[in-house]
């Protein structure tokens, strides 16, 4: 019907709109695009913008009151307290080695994750036989479907101290077992190979499909000239993936105080002495408050990560704009 | 468009219309909550209808029970959703905090109309008062502490012809580790999860978290001072035992990472806490061996032993469900047929009786509705489990149990409970800390007298002495008005 319905309407909101340009009417093509973007709108509304009031909860102490509903609580019930929620963050003794922790892993995370990917792209591109170029793309984006617990099952499979592969390997060629789990040293190389290994096969597909949209032509004619492959890389391919790559960085950037609690947590078997290089904001946050679930804590948590990120986005993509003002975000 | 709306508002309104009236006849339906460690059991439902068509014929009230899983629980309460009873205890969905904060209902002044209810549980009504007021009531079950070794006696008594006594102290396990170990090289007989031997941390009382305790043992003014975790010599030498079988290969290597302990290991040497004369863990079809308890630690009582399993009710509710709730309490406490339904299903399908007057579940009743007795109400008022036809349950079980209670070394704080309100920022911090290197000292990983030094020093740095003293001086207030 819709469609049926369009196929009129030039002709007749064609000749209608030139002559009264002010006189905006809501045409039936302004419709269709509504109800086309009413499930997003609402999907972001419901889930994102009306939440939103609960930032209240970083500066209230939650005090529910029974037989009334929650907004009561929350609003009436629950006593203002400042910036009080934010002040267990800081008692902590460990608290610079956390945020350490938390800022090193996402800045090597964020070199790698944008780095990697785009050559292994392109090197994926340049493959002879497009089903190997398939089988290595499925196999790489594959990690990406598992979640971190079954992952650290994974990897507890190959490190466990008397029943896992690698000291199975190390004892019987004549070396001594490793308590994987208790020797930091070998952690920070540990988590990010596994990071890497679990994320860089999607983006690496971001980076592919911008580089099948890269126009044939500029290629042949490049080859006409006589360019190597390695100049049509740096002359084609790279500037043409410049958007991509900055939009990917920028949105990154907003992550760097938030970590990825199952890596962290669950790969590391919450291993205590593994901490000084494991800890991170999310896990400290988690098991400060795994005894009490005191909302407010954790609400005022999130704000700080959150606000830091969001102006972290801003100014990195004021930065990247100043220097290309085509690949900004916003 | 807004006719259509109107319309399905309209439609909306009757629907609840209809519900509310349906409510409103003379039958009382309760919303109750109660947990469980995963799933609600299968056939829930069709028990919980055998069990209302009986209530709702004695006194007239239904109820709406739900299996909810700790954290379900915890966050629906907070979220305010509304039920009218509630399980609630010490080590989970705090009683003392919640009772504090005033979410559970006053019932002290009902509780005369229900002579029976009251009768069947005083004397131990304490471990429900607040600030001189009750708020729940106790699912009386085992209420002191005993911990158990739980030990292959096939092994040690047939086989190396080792005798295994009632009690011992827990130093004295070692031979038997030994033994195993030098027929079993590459076995761990003691095999350990991440948190450690079960309850055997129960040498203290917990006063502040799991870190500020009181020792059992401590007697004239230690038996009131607070004391950190380290503080405590016997606590620490279990620990120090721990850490030199890790070392002996005893212990598992990965146990501080480790976090199942499958029956299938067939570990000669388990704990757990349980009750002079418990059956449960002695079924030599599920263990593949049989087993004799060796107690180690107890018995005890606390405050916190006594609020193993509570119910309060819905400080939101009407007094109109607060009475229902508390008749349907007294029914479960003093109609043993009733209360069987609710704990191990319906006869002759999930359980039968046998000729002492034990039950024994059937094999549907193993897989489809079986779980801890408390979950659904007292456990003193059900009838005894026996293992199989041949390992029979003694009918008289509690009363022995009870009796053996008298025995029991009271602790000498009472009923005080730490109001910690003042200093939750900096628990949640201590929390953190001491959480930090927790699995590793239960599990004998890394060696206690070091550990504790490097924590103490990271507490002490962050305030540990003020919560320290906060909570001497509530107690101290406490003891001079309870004297």
């Amino acid at each position: 019907m819709a469609l049926l319905k369009k196929s009129k309407m030039p002709a007749d909101s064609g000749c209608a709109a030139l002559p009264k340009p002010k006189k905006k009417r809501f045409s039936l093509d302004d419709l269709e695009l509504t109800l086309l973007s009413l499930p997003t709108v609402a999907w972001f509304l419901a889930f994102c913008y009306v939440p939103l009031f609960g930032i209240v909860f970083a500066f209230k102490k939650w005090k529910m009151k029974p037989g009334k509903s929650f907004l009561y609580s929350l609003f009436v019930n629950s006593k203002w307290v400042g910036l009080d929620n934010f002040k267990f963050l800081f008692l902590n003794p460990q608290m610079g080695n956390i945020i350490r922790n938390t800022l090193v892993y996402n800045i090597i995370f964020l070199i790698i994750g944008v780095t990697l990917p785009v050559i292994l792209a392109i090197m994926i591109s340049y493959m002879y036989s497009s089903k190997l170029r398939k089988i290595c793309q499925t196999a790489t984006f594959l990690p990406h479907f598992l979640s971190w617990v079954i992952v650290s099952y994974f990897v507890y499979a190959f490190l466990s101290t008397d029943r896992g592969l690698i000291n199975s390997i190390l004892t019987s060629s004549g070396g001594e077992a490793i308590r994987w789990y208790q020797s930091p040293e070998y952690w920070p190389a540990i988590l990010i190979f596994m990071n890497t290994w679990k994320t860089f096969g999607y983006s690496m597909v971001v980076y592919l499909a911008s580089l099948t949209g890269i126009d044939k032509g500029l290629y042949e004619s490049a080859v006409i000239d006589g360019a190597t492959i390695w100049q049509q890389i740096k002359g084609i391919t790279l500037p043409l993936l410049r958007p991509v790559l900055s939009i990917m960085f920028i949105l990154n950037v907003g992550h760097i105080f938030t970590s990825e609690f199952g890596l962290f947590y669950h790969v590391t078997r919450d291993s205590g002495s593994l901490l000084s290089v494991t800890q991170t904001i999310d896990v400290y946050v988690y098991k400060a408050l795994m005894e009490n679930n005191n909302y407010g804590y954790s609400a005022a948590t999130s704000l700080l990560q959150n606000t830091i990120g969001c102006i972290l986005i801003v100014i990195t993509n004021l930065v990247v704009k100043r220097i290309d003002p085509e690949s900004g975000l916003f | 468009m807004k006719k259509l709306v109107s319309l399905i508002l309209v439609l909306t309104m009757m629907l609840s219309l209809c519900a509310v009236s349906a409510n409103a006849e003379e039958t009382k339906t309760l919303v109750w909550w109660t947990i469980t460690g995963g799933d609600a059991p299968i056939d829930a439902q069709e028990v919980i209808d055998a069990a209302n068509k009986i209530s709702e014929e004695k006194i007239g009230v239904k109820v709406d029970l739900q299996f909810k899983t700790s954290d379900q629980l915890t966050m629906s309460l907070n979220a305010g959703e509304y039920y009218d009873m509630i399980f609630t205890c010490s080590w989970f969905n705090n009683y003392d905090e919640n009772a504090r904060n005033e979410y559970y209902y006053d019932i002290t002044d009902l509780l005369a109309d229900y002579p029976d209810l009251y009768n069947a549980i005083d004397p131990w009504w304490q471990g429900a008062v607040v600030n001189d007021r009750i708020y729940g009531i106790p699912a009386l079950k085992d209420i002191g502490i005993q911990v158990f070794f739980r030990m292959n006696s096939d092994y040690f008594e047939g086989e190396k012809g080792m005798t295994l006594p009632d009690e011992m102290s827990f130093e004295e396990l070692e031979p038997y580790l030994a033994a195993w170990k030098a027929d079993h090289p590459n076995e761990y007989p003691l095999h350990l999860t991440k948190n450690g031997l079960t309850g055997f941390w129960q040498v203290h009382q917990r006063v502040v978290s799991s870190y500020l305790v009181i020792p059992y043992e401590a007697t004239g003014e230690a038996a009131t001072t607070i004391i950190p975790i380290w503080e405590d010599e016997q606590y620490m030498n279990m620990l120090r035992c721990l850490h030199k079988w890790y070392e002996l290969g005893y212990i598992n290597p990965d146990a501080a990472t480790n976090e199942s302990l499958p029956t299938e290991l067939g570990t000669p040497v388990r704990s757990g806490t349980a009750w002079t004369g418990y059956k449960g863990w002695s079924n030599p079809e599920t263990y593949g061996f049989n087993v004799k308890l060796v107690q180690y630690i107890g018995p005890y009582m606390s405050r916190a032993s006594m609020q193993g399993a509570l119910f309060a009710i819905n400080a939101g509710a009407s007094e109109e469900n607060a009475r229902a709730a508390l008749k349907y309490f007294q029914l479960l406490y003093t109609d043993t047929a009733f209360r069987d339904i609710l704990a191990y299903g319906i006869e002759g399908e999930h359980f039968n009786y046998l000729s002492n007057g034990t039950v024994l579940r059937t094999e549907l009743g193993k897989s489809n509705y079986n779980f801890d007795t408390y979950y659904t109400g007292p456990v003193i008022s059900a009838s005894v489990v026996s293992a199989s036809e041949s390992l029979l349950g003694e009918p008289d079980q509690w009363a022995q149990v009870y009796e053996n209670y008298k025995k029991a070394s009271v602790s000498a704080i009472g009923s005080f409970s730490y109001d910690g309100t003042d200093t939750e920022d900096v628990r949640t911090a201590l929390y953190a800390i001491y959480q930090n290197y927790f699995n590793e000292l239960v599990t004998g990983t890394v060696d206690p007298d070091e550990t504790f030094a490097k924590i103490a020093e990271e507490m002490y740095a962050i305030g540990l002495q003020d919560v320290i003293d906060d909570a001497q001086n509530q107690l101290n207030e406490y003891l001079a008005n309870n004297q």
